[in-house]
């Protein structure tokens, strides 16, 4: 075939950024617009505020260098799980999207490794997140990371679609505090 | 990410939990020009109710959380507003009285919650306070002041 | 507009605007008792994908669809099947929303609300009876039974334990669900429907005829049902409706090709006039299959689950529970028990306090005391509660009695209403549990320490020596209480453990270490078995003679108990001990091979998965070095290692194939034998599968010669998800033979 498809001279030309305040205008809706088009869940532009206003800094954009048009984009938080003690810092990874023509090139890899690496910098005691239990490309991607699936939550999505929990500690679990970890608060038995 | 909307019904409105800051009469104020007085001016209706109506008609009522430059909007607790369709309007015309040359219906409403209403579609901003509250000497004023209308009157 | 008298609203669009438009991009003015987490449940207005209410350009809110319109007999039977279809989903869990409420004449019922029973109509306009299309009668009548069935389950739900969204939506979206109409008015709406349809059988044809008086008849016997189901006794008179719609199910099946279609009766543009929280979506489309399957198994679990008002014993009741939750796996192919079904159950169980109906809490527990730890004991004979003497020995007994009873009279039924959750709720639920458990089992040893005070118990040296010299060896008392929360304690250990195959939580390359912590605590299970069993032989032994002929019959049910038991323990500890060896040797192989985990080491893995297991004390939980040298057993050879899983498979299918000739009785499965022995030769077929991995394996690892590894063995492994194999609890491999050249 003539034809070489868009992504055939991709990703390694991708170039990431992180995310900045001043790149709303030109990327925002764009992000928007992918990750509504990738995620099975519908979020409203505050969502988008939430995370990037007090975590802009671990949110990473990848960027087709040809068009400046957004390929990837990841976005997480960092903060105290306060029902831990002594609390644990917890990075969480929201939302993960790639567009479709660019994916089985590493560039959600890409994405997932920058955003723990900054939590890591950051101290970090542990990374997790949710993914639907369908999303199997995604959880092979978490899992070679070297994340572990810690608990199944039942028909957690809208659509009727069950999750895992995903986890990957960053540094051993303080013995003392081992009880807390095991209570998480969304668990306790009513 | 954890699945949003898990669709808490509330039991009642609760909308004086954040600070709310003096009734005044908003048609006395000078349209802000300053950012000071801008924010000081968005800072006063926090938690008050606000009507938004929309492009498409139809009009949300709810306690004001949060905006942007935009003026994307937050309302918690929100009702909509929907004025009746054509067909209903035919159907009531037919019904109802139609010599006194109106007909009254009711705006078909239900509860949605939490809402942002984007500010693109924004066409109308209202904000209540209770005339009991309001300082009398807004006079002059009262004939701009809308009587809140549960009806909608066709003529 | 609520409370609009007194009410001024002023127009502050422009100043609004001016004032937003200062604002930095990004910036907000926001309440500060307003998180913006909060956001995440917002709908975004004029979003089609979040916004219901939000209409294309030229779209009408009103619905085109006219419910005066004739219906022949065809139609009716349609939109009645289409409603099976949508009542089964919602039983599954979606909402009424995307289910039952797309339906234009139960909303046209529902909405205006009626304030009378004749106005619970889609055609509010009074007409003639006689004038009447028959067919809306019928529609009616059925619509009027279906909704307040729904009404009926809606509020059982509510009132038992269940996870919001998760298990059920019991959201009615502000609408009434007929709550207010009394049930035997609506049951007379239906018998007359069903006389309508009798008499008009001639016009229609008998065929048709039928296949109306089915469906009516299905939801006068899920009335009666429901109706019943309030009562716990007498279980074979409570099946009756259950029985009639099992068997007017097939018939309603059978006839479904007289349906026709009516699809234009179905939109989820309801869902705009629905007070929701919730974004728009989809109709749930449950195929004809998928709901005639589903609505038998409803009608069969409904019979089976009144068996649980045959009360034998605790441990039979617990086996019943666990697998009534055994077929409830997401995967099955046999259709999960549903909600409601699990309602039922717990209502069954634990209603007023009162277990199954009849019996105090104390009955339960001090039966289940009895049959593990406490055969024709003292302890539990209730004429100590009638000593007032406070001196005297009995009436201590029965005082401390009570207060472990008090101790654990909870933590034993939460055990009970864990099963009667969700397959993911269970194994997260069990992990509090044995944190409870614990303290369980540290305040009972308290009080095992002040029963024997009582009783002036003698020590014996446990285990035996076999000398008869046993000086300098300490000896241990029976401590029955402690034993008794331990092995509670160490079964939901082992069923976290379990579970999480089940639920495909561990990775491949984990499987060895899981199993070989499942064989661990089984085997800490099988020791205290033996434990009991050997004190309560002495006890037997001592008390023989003076036994009365029911102390006598008590002891034989407790041997009974603990023989099975052990089988039990020892089974798991074998087939979790064969299953740690071959996944061990898979991995040496290089057959399962680990992903490359950058960001993780073998030890903070383990830290992860542990986690449940940090804080309990006994067994305390072993260390990495300890779990990583009893996994790899590096110093092992490979053959060995496969050797090792053959003779373990070999013994659990010994034992397995003992406790598949067990009786009802002997394996305690009264009520339940047939899912129980489903179980255990599910176990044996795993055993098999595993037994003949093991051996392609070890031929390969021959021919071939030490050292070869991954493909080079020509063989592929590959994992499949727990609830697609023999038994949820044994992962087994598929070993595949390939050409290693290719």
């Amino acid at each position: 075939m003539e034809q070489t498809s868009h992504h055939d001279r991709l990703p390694r030309e991708l170039k990431y950024i992180q995310y900045e305040h001043r790149l709303e205008t030109q990327y925002l809706p764009a992000i928007r617009a992918l990750i509504s088009k990738d995620l099975s869940e519908p979020y409203s532009i505050y969502v988008y505020r939430y995370f990037l206003y007090q975590w802009g800094h671990l949110c990473y954009l990848a960027i087709d260098p040809n068009d400046s048009s957004l390929v990837g984009v990841i976005i997480c938080k960092l903060e105290a799980h306060a029902s831990h003690s002594p609390p644990t810092l917890r990075g969480y990874i929201a939302m993960l999207a790639v567009q479709s023509t660019y994916r089985g090139h590493g560039v959600a890899t890409t994405l997932v490794k920058m955003a723990i690496d900054s939590m890591k910098a950051r101290n970090a005691d542990e990374v997790v997140l949710e993914t639907e239990e369908t999303n199997i490309p995604a959880m092979r991607l978490y899992e070679r990371l070297g994340f572990l699936r810690s608990k199944k939550l039942h028909r957690y999505y809208l659509n009727g679609n069950s999750a895992y929990r995903l986890v990957l500690l960053l540094k051993p679990v303080d013995p003392d505090s081992a009880a807390d970890l095991a209570l998480d608060e969304a668990d306790i038995y009513r | 990410m954890q699945p949003p909307f898990p669709s808490p019904f509330p039991l009642s409105r609760n909308n004086h939990r954040g600070r709310s800051k003096a009734i005044m009469n908003y048609d006395a104020l000078p349209t802000p020009s300053s950012k000071p007085e801008a924010t000081d001016f968005l800072q006063t209706l926090l938690n008050k109710n606000l009507r938004v109506g929309t492009t498409d008609g139809r009009m949300f009522w709810g306690s004001f959380k949060c905006t942007d430059s935009d003026c994307n909007l937050v309302l918690q607790h929100t009702y909509e507003y929907r004025p009746p369709s054509l067909a209903q309007l035919e159907a009531a015309t037919t019904t109802q009285n139609p010599q006194k040359g109106k007909v009254v219906m009711d705006m078909t409403s239900r509860y949605l919650g939490l809402v942002v209403v984007p500010g693109q579609y924004v066409t109308k901003i209202q904000v209540e306070e209770f005339a009991s509250q309001l300082k009398s000497s807004a006079q002059g004023q009262q004939q701009q002041q809308q009587q809140i209308a549960k009806k909608v009157e066709i003529s | 507009m609520g409370g609009s008298e007194g009410i001024v609203a002023f127009d502050i669009t422009k100043k609004f605007r001016a004032a937003a438009g200062t604002l930095e991009l990004g910036e907000l003015v926001k309440d500060d008792f307003f998180s913006l987490f909060e956001s995440v449940g917002a709908l975004e207005i004029m979003d089609p994908k979040m916004d219901s209410g939000c209409l294309a350009p030229g779209e009408s809110l009103d619905e085109d669809y006219d419910v005066t319109r004739p219906l022949s007999p065809g139609e009716v039977i349609g939109i009645i099947d289409q409603l099976f279809c949508l009542e089964m989903a919602w039983y599954q869990g979606y909402p009424l929303s995307q289910t039952l409420l797309t339906n234009v004449y139960i909303d046209r019922m529902l909405e205006p609300e009626p304030l009378i029973l004749q106005d619970a109509d889609f055609i509010r306009e009074r007409i003639a009876k006689e004038q009447r299309d028959p067919m809306h009668v019928v529609l009616r009548a059925y619509c009027l039974g279906l909704v307040k069935c729904c009404w009926y389950i809606n509020d059982r739900i509510k009132f038992e334990h269940y996870y919001e969204e998760e298990d059920f939506v019991t959201n009615t979206y502000h609408r009434s669900l007929l709550d207010s109409f009394d049930l035997n008015d609506i049951n007379d709406e239906i018998m007359a429907a069903r006389r309508l349809v009798h008499s008009i059988r001639h016009r229609i044809g008998n065929e048709l005829a039928q296949a109306l008086g089915f469906r009516l008849e299905l939801r006068t016997a899920f009335l009666r049902a429901i109706e019943l189901s309030v009562m716990r006794s007498n279980p074979e008179s409570l099946s009756l409706p259950w029985t009639q719609m099992k068997a007017v199910w097939e018939m309603i099946y059978q006839s479904r090709h007289l349906g026709q279609p009516v699809p234009e009766a179905f939109s989820t543009k309801i869902q705009r006039r629905l007070a929701s929280t919730m974004p728009p979506r989809p109709i749930v489309k449950l195929s004809t299959e998928e709901t005639y399957k589903h609505f038998k198994k409803l009608f069969v679990d409904g019979i089976n689950v009144l068996n649980v008002l045959n009360y034998h014993d605790s441990q039979s009741l617990l086996v019943l529970t666990y697998h009534q939750n055994f077929v409830m796996t997401f995967q099955s192919q046999k259709p999960q028990p549903l909600v409601y079904i699990r309602t039922l159950l717990q209502s069954f169980l634990f209603k007023d306090m009162i277990i199954l109906g009849k019996l105090s809490i104390r009955h339960v527990l001090d039966d289940d005391l009895s049959l593990v730890v406490l055969p024709a004991s003292k302890f539990l004979d209730p004429a100590n509660d009638l000593v007032e003497a406070p001196h005297h020995p009995r009436y201590a007994l029965a005082h401390q009695m009570e207060l472990f009873r008090q101790r654990a009279a909870q933590s034993y039924l939460d055990i009970f209403r864990a099963f009667c959750q969700n397959r993911c709720r269970i194994r997260r639920t069990l992990c509090h549990s044995i944190q409870d458990w614990e303290t369980v089992q540290v305040d009972a040893e308290e009080i095992d320490q002040l029963l024997r005070l009582q009783i002036d118990e003698k020590p014996h040296v446990y285990p035996p020596t076999g000398d008869e010299d046993t000086s300098g060896v300490e000896p241990t008392y029976s401590l029955p209480l402690s034993s008794w929360a331990y092995l509670y304690k160490l079964r939901l250990m082992e069923w976290i453990v379990q579970l999480g195959f089940e639920l495909d939580i561990y990775a491949p390359d984990e499987l060895a270490g899981m199993y070989w912590y499942l064989s661990d605590l089984a085997r800490h299970r099988a020791r205290l078995v033996d434990r009991i069993s050997y004190f309560t032989k002495l006890r037997a032994a001592e008390e023989k003679g003076g036994a009365t002929a029911a102390q006598e019959a008590a002891f034989i049910r407790s041997k009974h108990y603990l023989y099975q038991a052990s089988f039990d323990a020892a089974i798991t500890w074998e087939m979790a001990d064969a299953m740690s060896n071959m996944y061990a040797a898979l991995g040496r192989l290089g057959l399962i091979v680990p992903p490359p985990r950058p960001y993780s080491t073998d030890e903070l893995r383990y830290d992860v998965r542990m986690k449940p297991f940090g804080t309990i004390g006994l067994p305390e939980l072993p260390s990495w070095e300890v779990y990583r040298a009893s996994t790899d057993r590096a110093q092992v050879e490979t053959e060995k290692l496969l050797e090792d899983a053959r003779l373990s498979l070999e013994q659990a299918q010994r034992g397995l194939e003992v406790v598949a000739r067990m009786s009802e009785k002997e394996s305690f499965s009264v009520g339940c034998y047939e899912r129980w022995l489903g179980g255990v030769t599910g176990q044996i077929r795993a055993v098999e599968k595993a037994g003949v991995v093991v051996e392609v394996v070890m031929r390969k690892l021959e021919e071939k010669g030490e050292g070869t590894k991954g493909k080079e063995l020509g063989l592929k492994v590959g994992i499949g998800k727990a609830a697609e194999g023999e038994h949820e609890w044994w992962v087994v491999p598929t070993v595949e033979e390939i050409d290693q050249r290719a």
